[in-house]
């Protein structure tokens, strides 16, 4: 029995309730929130951050040498059902917990420079804490309602820091979209969950695991249930067809993208279907819904990510074409390998978002026809974003290459043809950031005069959180390359034990790694080698664009699922709730509100003609009862 | 004589509920409230020989009664007073300040 | 008929007579007269059923006393002695109304049967100042603190406001 597992989400949720408080206080006060005390609830919730931190490396050591942590007390009763408030860790939380607490440090301290000089920051601070808080919970809790309310308070946070520069409509809109759509998987989890109690009346890991090993798990609850969990991932992980919130939410804060949106919340699909493998496991087939709806996302959205010209788009895109590998690697039968790909994907992603919040803060550009050259400007950030490029492009011996590869090697074993739409996947992850790279870093500035465009060096609370995580992109790998015994892989320890997977042949790792080189070499051709003139590098673009005529442009535009869903799911939405507001609640409900408005007046005017105020009518009606209870009493004594 | 002495008194009732019902100054009202009362009274004296006439119960409560009057005359007659200030004039049809 | 029955019929007749006139007339100088007569006429009617000082009492507070405060208050209200009123206001309500009550009252009278009036003491006046300070002890001190109650409620209500 230990506090450690309860005090590694609670300290930021301390520092959230602190920092609202103050805001509410501040703000009650009238005082105009000044930058020192932003700059302030920074560095307090960033030390809240590193608590977190420390604490969930000393959770994972202590758990490395046997100690047991786990937490257990009783929350409520309901009917039969009792719920526990219960934490745990195991290989897989644990590693969990660390990289969100290491992620979360840094994107507090990065924001500390990010968001200087910005409005209520320090409410961006308690927001960014309250995810922090949340995302910890939803990877320590060891049962499912408490994985639950965990997810919706990643959602909600998730919503209240896209939205928060709320100001702006688009901004707003994206918020809400992301929410709504998150929603609609979550229904699913939601399902799921129901179901599960009314099957076993619990929800403890350990109890629905024990109860999916059961020969009674079976049927068409053994299906439904881990599509319905699934249903809750590919909503969170934004995977085909609920991926269409994730690109609009890049409107928050850059920070925020890095954490949220690329780094943590979104891999809490990820976590969730290698959290339930064995729910998995029971039911073959829904793996693979997992590896094809995982591969066709990941070679759908790197296909849209070539064509986009916002830097933060392009990464979006990538974001979920890289859960797509997580998700297939999954439904493949190799948890381990999704899990380390998550693991590194973690650490270089962010560290591309952190570098284009970089960029994005010296020039206050973010599209690539406006950006160029900056290498000469921002050092730092360039040589940084490289590493993290090159790690997702699976260039060894970064650390994108040994997870990919460990994805690929295990689809190639079980899932060939999806295998090979990866690899096809692959190198379009390598020329999108090829293009993204050799664009805003190399060549010479685009417009011709624009100074700020130019750039400059970042601050060293930017910088640092770059260097730490470039850092990581270049060793994380190691910790589950093949050559080493994969000792990440044996620490997770998911699923059925002793599936240790096939090695992966030579040539296959040989074939990834020359993929990889292709795409960035398509990618110099394309972009890199004649941009040092302004406007040509574009011109590959501009060929593309004329080459593939409108196919092109329904690319660019993510394949119209956002304009489907608007005409398909929204239009009849809107015109349903049109109809109820204007035809039901306002010609009937409101008529039936008012007419019986009008009755009770009336009615009223009717009966308080009886209150004449005049004594004597009051006397009257006294002689009345009097006459009355005088012929009741004599015709009784009769 | 008892009986004669009941008739008399429901009569003169029923001549003060006719004033209460009809007149409309707050001063007559009151002297029909005062003719209800004697009414009542001469029912209990004319009682008074019948049940219990050494204890007097009859001509005590008549007493009482008379005692009844004085104070209601007083307090009615102030307030037709001050109603009169309030109102103007001691009409009831005036004062229908609960009228709904 | 006894010359104390023709007294009980002529008082009842004054009574009677004393009391309609004091409800239907316009003038109210003349309705207090007529009650003054009418009080007058149930004091006869008392001593004629042998309360002797019930009827004494009769003459000294309500003639004496209550009549005078309303002559006093008719006076000062001044409203009726120059501006005669309308004699009765619905007169039909009220008369069903009280034909209603008095014919029940009547008849039930008429029919309740024969009541057997038995001789008081001696010393009728002795017996009742013995009962009222006896046995009716309590609602006879209640009396003097209801008058009292009433007395300074009457002066508090017709008090003029405070400037």
């Amino acid at each position: 029995m230990s506090v450690v597992l309860v005090a590694i989400f609670a300290v930021p949720l301390l520092v959230c309730a602190a920092l609202f408080v103050g805001a509410a206080v501040a703000s009650r006060r009238g005082e105009i929130p000044t930058r020192g005390w932003g700059r302030l609830a920074g560095w307090i919730s960033s030390a809240g951050a590193l608590t977190s931190l420390v604490l969930a490396v000393t959770a994972l050591l202590s758990y490395r040498a046997g100690v047991d942590v786990s937490v257990s007390a009783v929350w409520f009763h309901v009917g039969d059902l009792e719920v526990p408030f219960s934490l745990r860790l195991d290989g897989l939380q644990a590693v969990m917990a660390v990289v969100v607490a290491a992620v979360a440090f840094l994107v507090h301290l990065y924001s500390v420079g990010y968001m200087h000089g910005d409005r209520d920051v320090s409410v961006y601070f308690a927001e960014l804490s309250l995810f922090t808080a949340a995302m910890l919970l939803l990877v320590l809790s060891s049962n499912f309602f408490l994985l639950y309310v965990a997810w919706e308070l990643v959602g909600a946070s998730s919503y209240l820091l896209i939205s928060f520069y709320f100001e702006r409509p688009a901004a707003a809109a994206a918020g809400k979209k992301a929410f709504l759509t998150t929603r609609v998987g979550d229904l699913g989890l939601l399902i799921a969950l129901f179901a599960i109690v009314w099957q076993t009346g619990s929800l403890d890991y350990d109890a629905v695991f024990a109860w999916a090993a059961t020969p009674g798990f079976q049927g068409a609850w053994a299906v439904a249930i881990p599509l319905l969990v699934f249903a809750g991932a590919v909503g969170k992980s934004a995977q085909f067809p609920l991926h269409v919130w994730l690109p609009d939410a890049m409107e928050g804060p850059t920070p925020v993208s890095a954490l949220i949106h690329a780094a943590t919340m979104v891999a809490a699909g990820v976590y969730l279907v290698a959290r339930a493998y064995p729910l998995f496991e029971a039911a073959p087939v829904s793996l693979d819904v997992v590896a094809y709806i995982g591969a066709f996302t990941a070679l759908m959205s790197a296909t849209v990510a070539v064509t986009q010209s916002d830097i933060k788009k392009v990464l979006a895109y990538s974001t979920i074409s890289q859960l797509g590998f997580m998700m297939a690697a999954l439904g493949a039968g190799a948890p381990e390998a999704g899990v380390f790909h998550l693991f590194t994907h973690a650490w270089f992603k962010a560290l591309l978002f952190l570098g284009a919040g970089s960029v994005i803060h010296a020039t206050g550009r973010q599209t690539v026809q406006e950006l160029g050259g900056l290498v000469r400007t921002m050092p730092v950030t360039a040589w940084t974003f490289a590493v993290g490029g090159l790690a997702l492009a699976g260039i060894p011996p970064f650390a994108g290459f040994w997870s990919k590869e460990e994805v690929l090697g295990s689809l190639l074993a079980h899932q060939p043809v999806l295998a090979a739409a990866l690899l096809v996947a692959s190198f379009l992850t390598a020329v999108y950031i090829g293009r993204l790279f050799f664009l805003v870093f190399l060549g010479g500035p685009r417009l011709a005069g624009d100074v700020r465009a130019r750039g400059h060096e970042s601050p060293w609370v930017m910088a640092l959180p770059l260097l730490v995580l470039a850092t990581a992109s270049l060793v994380s790998g190691f910790f589950g390359a093949g050559f080493l015994g994969q000792r990440l892989q044996h620490f997770l320890s998911i699923g059925a034990a002793g599936a240790e997977p096939p090695g992966t042949p030579a040539w296959f790792t040989a074939l990834a790694i020359a993929v990889g080189v292709a795409g960035l070499g398509a990618a110099w051709l394309g972009y890199g080698r004649s941009s040092q003139r302004a406007g040509e590098a574009l011109g590959f673009d501009i060929q593309l664009r004329s080459t593939l005529g409108r196919a092109y442009g329904v690319v660019e535009r993510a394949y119209l699922v956002n304009e489907f869903y608007g005409r398909m799911v929204v239009g009849p939405l809107v015109a349903a709730g049109r109809f109820l507001w204007l035809g039901v609640d306002g010609r009937v409900i409101d008529r039936a509100v008012d007419g019986l408005a009008r009755v009770v007046p009336g009615l009223g005017g009717l009966v308080r003609r009886v209150q004449s105020g005049e004594v004597r009518d009051y006397l009257a009606a006294v002689a009345f009862g009097v006459i009355f209870l005088v012929a009741l009493a004599l015709g009784g004594l009769r | 004589m008892t009986t004669p002495a009941l008739v008399l008194s429901s009569v003169l009732f029923a001549i003060g509920v006719f004033g209460v019902l009809t007149r409309r100054n707050a001063i007559t009202l009151l002297v029909s409230v005062e003719i209800m009362m004697n009414a009542a009274n001469i029912n209990l004296v004319a009682f008074s020989r019948v049940h219990e006439p050494a204890a007097m119960t009859g001509q005590v409560f008549a007493l009482l009664g008379i005692g009844i009057a004085a104070c209601e005359a007083a307090v009615g007659l102030a307030l037709i007073l001050a109603v009169r200030r309030r109102f103007g004039g001691t009409d009831v049809q005036s004062i229908d300040l609960l009228k709904g | 008929m006894s010359l104390q029955d023709s007294l009980f019929a002529g008082f009842g007749l004054i009574a009677v007579v004393g009391a309609l006139y004091a409800v239907i007339t316009r003038s109210l100088l003349r309705a207090i007269v007529a009650l003054g007569a009418f009080l007058t006429a149930v004091a006869g009617e008392f001593y004629l059923l042998s309360a002797d000082f019930v009827a004494v009492v009769q003459i000294f507070v309500y003639v004496g006393g209550i009549l005078v405060l309303m002559l006093f208050a008719l006076m000062l209200s001044a409203s009726g002695v120059r501006h005669p009123l309308a004699a009765i206001d619905r007169p039909g309500l009220g008369a069903v109304l009280a034909y209603a009550i008095g014919g029940g009252l009547v008849w039930a009278s008429w029919t309740a049967g024969t009541f057997v009036p038995a001789e008081l003491p001696e010393d009728a006046v002795g017996a009742l100042g013995r009962a009222l300070l006896g046995t009716q002890l309590g609602p006879f001190e209640l009396i003097g603190v209801i008058l009292l109650a009433s007395v300074i409620a009457a002066l508090s209500i017709a008090r003029r406001e405070q400037p």
